[in-house]
């Protein structure tokens, strides 16, 4: 697994946390044990999306900020398997 | 509104093609206990869900929902990316091949077009949070059937991961007819009025 592959992954675990602990919480939203768990998700999600993003384009339009071309439309989209 | 993310929520990563095996799983889009129809059923009901947590449940659940409409797509577009003549004439996806090509198109297995005449909104606090929890069982049924059917590790992976995120939604949505139930003001017959509409 390369580099894009392995921060690719660590930001889809992040993020999948980040949903079905979401989804508990609107059913316990006084848990506080799943809101703090949830706050240092969020904070580690921020920060790996920036990298993945600074080295490899965006994950939301404009991430990465290249100011000479939108990377938006040049960077694969997620169904499009590496050739 | 929503805001797009340029990732699929579970990685999808098929590398033989195999149009025989679209034909099955396209029922996971658009088919009656499908990612579409579950995703509209979701984010329709929630509008008239007097409970914020229900409301967030809903929101939360149908925005996942369109993340599974996602993963099946691309499922579905790498099974029959490249195939080739001979595989189209012997898959038995030729029926779907005359009118989309290898596009995707959102239909039952059977050929049914996708149709909310599979989904309900009916606008009752506890007939919508039953049709919920019996719309999650139903794809879980047929994820079961498409792991009958698939033997391609690549596709069985993101298959599971799929039929696994039905129980948790299940759970949540058990959850919200006891948050519901509780809410009422005559707990002996939880059937006498919808929460909803009739002012009590």
């Amino acid at each position: 697994m390369n580099q894009k592959e392995q921060l690719l992954k660590r930001l889809q675990s992040l993020e999948f946390a980040m949903v079905d602990l979401g989804q508990y919480l609107d059913t316990h939203p006084g848990c506080r044990e799943a809101l703090s768990y949830y706050k240092d998700l969020k904070a580690e999600h921020e920060s790996v999306k920036g990298k993945y993003e600074e080295q490899f384009g965006p994950i939301t339009a404009g991430g990465g900020g290249n100011a000479d071309y939108w990377d938006w439309i040049a960077t694969p989209w997620p169904w499009e398997l590496a050739p | 509104m929503w805001i797009y993310e340029k990732k699929l929520q579970y990685p999808v990563k098929i590398k033989n093609p195999n149009p025989r095996l679209a034909k099955i799983i396209i029922s996971q889009l658009g088919g009656p206990h499908g990612e579409l129809g579950a995703a509209s059923r979701y984010l329709s009901q929630r509008f008239s869900m007097p409970d914020r947590k229900i409301v967030g449940i809903l929101t939360d659940v149908g925005t996942e929902e369109l993340a599974h409409v996602e993963i099946v797509s691309a499922i579905l577009h790498q099974l029959t990316k490249g195939m080739s003549e001979e595989q189209v004439k012997n898959s038995g996806i030729d029926t779907y091949f005359v009118d989309h090509t290898a596009g995707i198109y959102p239909q039952a297995a059977s050929g049914m077009p996708f149709s909310t005449s599979t989904i309900a909104s009916t606008g009752d606090v506890l007939a919508d949070l039953h049709e919920d929890l019996a719309a999650e069982q139903k794809a879980r049924v047929t994820y079961d059937n498409i792991l009958r059917l698939v033997d391609d590790p690549d596709v069985k992976d993101p298959i599971k991961f799929l039929r696994q995120r039905e129980i948790n939604h299940y759970q949540r949505f058990a959850e919200s007819l006891g948050i519901a139930k509780d809410a009422l003001t005559d707990k002996k017959n939880f059937y006498y009025y919808n929460p909803a509409f009739d002012k009590v």
